[in-house]
């Protein structure tokens, strides 16, 4: 489309890029066809295909990391319009960056992790349910590989149309598996929520790559951002570009659950836990941020942050700062992550939004690897107790060594411990937002965001792998529990409000599966009795590649290690991923890193000081000490209950309108209608007397009107000697 | 005076038509009703056979055999009805016959 893109074609091993995605897919048709009855055979099928997947992107990681180039692309024409038409031909085609390349590696890596661990962990799981079998686990594998494949095809589109359908997939495998265990209410629910609310976003999604792309004529990403790299193009508003970029930015809310879409992400948790690691932490939903950055010159045209980059930011830092927020008082091992993914990736949006698009993509990175390894310990920690409430925990650093080794690691990463990975990622953003222009209210927020975090992660790991282990029988009883626990009253009665509660909330959920049968409920696992002996280490297929995370999660960030520090490490992330052209490497500041170290410790020292003694004492000081604020994050700052209030109520009035229309309107006419024909029918029917000779009368009328209508028309027609001789001679 | 000439039959024919139209339309009598209905088809006879009197063929005249044993055929069917009408209704009023109504 346009041609005067600097794009080199696909060379040397990028030109076998295409295998990256296409091996997962094939894989996923192996499964689908001919594996489906054997699942270790389809789990074979799928880690194979995937390890491939890995070592081609491997090469390609390789030769883009050695011979920095210009970003290579290959495109086929897809849908020829007419040739007069300013689209000119819409094309799909593979697009080989650094960013996409460095994504490409971290997505099948992880997911290799991820797929190797899932052997292990949903045999387990399948155990549970009698009705499951063999065919389930071809079921998740398949699944995974068609996640995989759309999850590789998004991060090597070549357009935002091609984006956009891959975009869909991955929600579309969200959707199937967050509701694997598609028998359970609560997953069935879960992940038509989780499709229903990306959709919102994905409608503003579409309008703003429609904007885009009709407004330049052309979709693909070098031709925009080679456009917007000169600042906002010749025949464009500010205002234009900026409520387009916004519109694509509703995408990335709802695929990344920023504010205020992020409601979907806790419960998604219903999926089984590699899903959550794979899915909702560490690739699908940092499509979003991936977006963002891909886009990022549009939102920073010229460099310069627009109105739309000031809303990214500050919609990151509010999704932060709620979601820490939310997380600390959640019970659930598994939702404390999801709430964590939401302000880790409100973190990232934050740091891109003011124009840190290095650190950004840092975080994702290094995010990706911290939050799947802590998702898998959750996972393995969730075997072991057959539980997934913090308060069933306990002690578990004595019975799973490596979990919770790998487990620790995990924590100290997310709360920002140097030197592990997330303490360089994250402080790169702080740091970021610290020396940008008028930053200082967000950098306020994030970094009271990054003092919960470590907060809420101290919490979890002392509840979990810290004193003595409590299962079900000694759990207490008025701690531990769904958040919100069904007794908590809502800030007003929706039902009475409305004549409507939320379609489905966690209470809702937890108390469906009442109507189960016992061989199907929820995790049934929950309520399995423990027997009274301690949790063991889970398999070495399950710990391994918590290992293996780990090893990352502890060193990935040294790969980005500022150089203002003076560890004599060239900052090999941002001679990688940087924005092309200009160099802008920000000052290096002591201040926000130095303040960030204590912001974490301090989060630490508070959660231990609760938490390492008494956790239960601890946490009685908490919520007396939170006091109102309590009951405000356990109800998830109302959110559901404000998104079930307005959509009710946009609804409801739509309702009113339309039944308005039908009743006054729709109604009058049918019936009208209706009624005409009773009136004529009422007339016409007098007529029928059923007395013969009327019926003769009426024929003889017709036959006068019809002889003087003739006559009228054609007065010549009786008296013409034609008349008389046609009715005499026929057709002599 | 002069001849009587085809104007005259067909006068006459009209004439009779007109009649028996109205006699069909009026009368309540079944059987009254089926003769009017003879003298319908005898003004068009009438009118046939003056035709075929004035004109150098004789079409009319055998149309108006025809005719003839339509109508006696006609007859006897009419005839027919008015005894089934008898039977069902013990009467040959066709004011009262109207079990067609709609």
């Amino acid at each position: 489309m346009h041609e005067q893109v600097a794009a080199a074609a696909l060379e040397g091993a990028a030109a076998n890029v295409w295998l990256v995605p296409l091996l997962p897919f094939l894989a996923f048709l192996i499964i689908s066809f001919l594996t489906r009855p054997w699942g270790r055979v389809s789990a074979a099928v799928s880690i194979l295909a995937l390890t491939g997947s890995l070592g081609v992107s491997a090469q390609v990681f390789w030769q883009r990391f050695t011979q920095d180039g210009p970003p290579m692309q290959v495109a086929l024409p897809w849908i020829t319009l007419a040739p007069d038409h300013p689209l000119g031909t819409i094309e799909l085609g593979l697009l080989v960056d650094n960013l996409s390349a460095m994504m490409l590696l971290m997505v099948c890596f992880v997911g290799l992790c991820i797929q190797i661990y899932s052997t292990a962990y949903i045999q387990t799981e399948i155990a549970h349910f009698p009705t499951q079998g063999s065919a389930s686990m071809s079921r998740f594998f398949g699944w995974m590989s068609l996640f995989t494949f759309s999850m590789l095809g998004l991060v090597l589109s070549h357009n935002l149309l091609e984006i956009y359908i891959f975009w869909e997939l991955v929600g579309l495998c969200s959707y199937l598996l967050i509701g694997f265990w598609y028998f359970k209410h609560s997953a069935a629910e879960a992940c038509k929520k989780a499709f229903v609310v990306t959709r919102f976003g994905d409608l503003g999604f579409l309008m703003g790559i429609l904007m885009l792309g009709v407004a330049l004529k052309g979709f693909d990403f070098l031709g925009l951002t080679e456009r917007f790299a000169q600042g906002i193009p010749q025949g464009l508003t500010a205002g234009f570009v900026a409520l387009a970029a916004v519109l694509i930015f509703c995408g990335a809310i709802g695929k990344s659950a920023q504010f205020p879409l992020q409601i979907w992400l806790p419960d998604a948790m219903e999926g089984p836990t590699p899903v959550s690691a794979l899915i909702h932490a560490a690739t699908m939903v940092a499509a979003g941020v991936y977006l963002v950055a891909r886009l990022f010159p549009v939102f920073h045209p010229a460099g310069h942050a627009g109105e739309a980059a000031l809303i990214v930011a500050w919609i990151g830092g509010v999704t932060a700062f709620l979601a820490a927020t939310i997380a600390v008082v959640q019970n659930d091992i598994k939702r404390v992550l999801a709430y964590s993914t939401i302000s880790q990736l409100g973190f990232m949006m934050a740091g891109l939004g003011m124009g840190a698009y290095t650190a950004g993509s840092f975080h994702l990175i290094t995010h990706a690897f911290f939050k799947s390894l802590l998702f898998l310990g959750s996972g393995a920690v969730i075997v072991a107790c057959h539980s997934n409430d913090l308060w069933r925990m306990g002690g578990l650093r004595r019975q799973m060594p490596f979990t919770w080794f790998a487990f620790l690691m995990g924590c100290l990463a997310l709360a920002g411990v140097p030197p592990l990975a997330g303490f360089w990622s994250k402080d790169e953003i702080l740091g970021y937002v610290h020396a940008a222009p008028g930053g200082m209210a967000l950098y306020l927020l994030l970094t009271f965001s990054a003092f919960l975090t470590a907060f809420y992660v101290t919490r979890m790991y002392f509840l979990a792998f810290e004193g003595p282990y409590r299962g079900v029988e000694k759990a207490p009883a008025d701690l531990s529990g769904p958040v919100p626990p069904p007794s908590l009253p809502a800030p007003f009665p929706t039902s009475q409000a409305l004549g409507v509660a939320p379609e489905w909330t966690e209470e809702m959920a937890d108390s469906s599966q009442a109507d189960l049968p016992a061989a199907c409920r929820g995790a049934g696992m929950e309520q399995a009795p423990h027997g009274g002996h301690l949790p063991h280490e889970v398999s070495p297929w399950m710990w391994a590649p918590l290992l293996v995370l780990a090893f990352f999660a502890v060193f990935l960030g040294f790969t980005g290690v500022p150089t203002g520090v003076g560890l004599g490490l060239p900052n090999f992330f941002e001679g990688f991923i940087h924005l092309s052209g200009e160099g802008h490497p920000h000052e290096f500041h002591w201040t926000p890193m130095l303040l960030s170290v204590v912001v974490a410790l301090a989060g630490i020292a508070l959660g231990a000081g609760l938490f390492a003694g008494d956790p239960e004492r601890g946490e009685r000081r908490l919520r007396s000490g939170l006091g109102r604020v309590w009951p405000f994050l356990q109800q998830k700052w109302y959110l559901d209950h404000l998104w079930a209030r307005a959509l009710a109520g946009t609804m409801y009035a739509g309702a009113r309108a339309m039944a308005w229309v039908e009743s006054n309107l729709v109604d009058r006419a049918v019936f009208g209608v209706a009624a005409s024909f009773r009136t004529w029918g009422d007339w016409l029917r007098a007529e029928h007397t059923g007395k013969v000779q009327h019926y003769a009368l009426m024929i003889l009328l017709a036959l006068i009107l019809l002889a003087v209508g003739i006559g009228m028309v054609e007065p010549g027609f009786f008296t013409s000697r034609h008349f008389v001789l046609n009715l005499l001679e026929g057709g002599r | 005076m002069s001849a009587i000439g085809l104007n005259h039959f067909l006068a006459l024919g009209a004439v009779l038509f007109c009649l028996g139209t109205y006699g069909v339309l009026t009368r309540r009598n079944a059987i009254a009703v089926l003769l009017s209905l003879e003298l319908m088809f005898n003004a068009v006879n009438l009118n046939l056979v003056a035709f075929a009197r004035f004109m150098p063929n004789l079409d009319g005249v055998v149309l108006a055999v025809f005719v003839i044993a339509v109508a006696a055929a006609e007859a006897t069917v009419g005839v027919a009805l008015v005894l089934s009408i008898y039977r069902n209704f013990r009467h040959i009023d066709l004011d009262q016959v109207d079990t067609m109504k709609g």
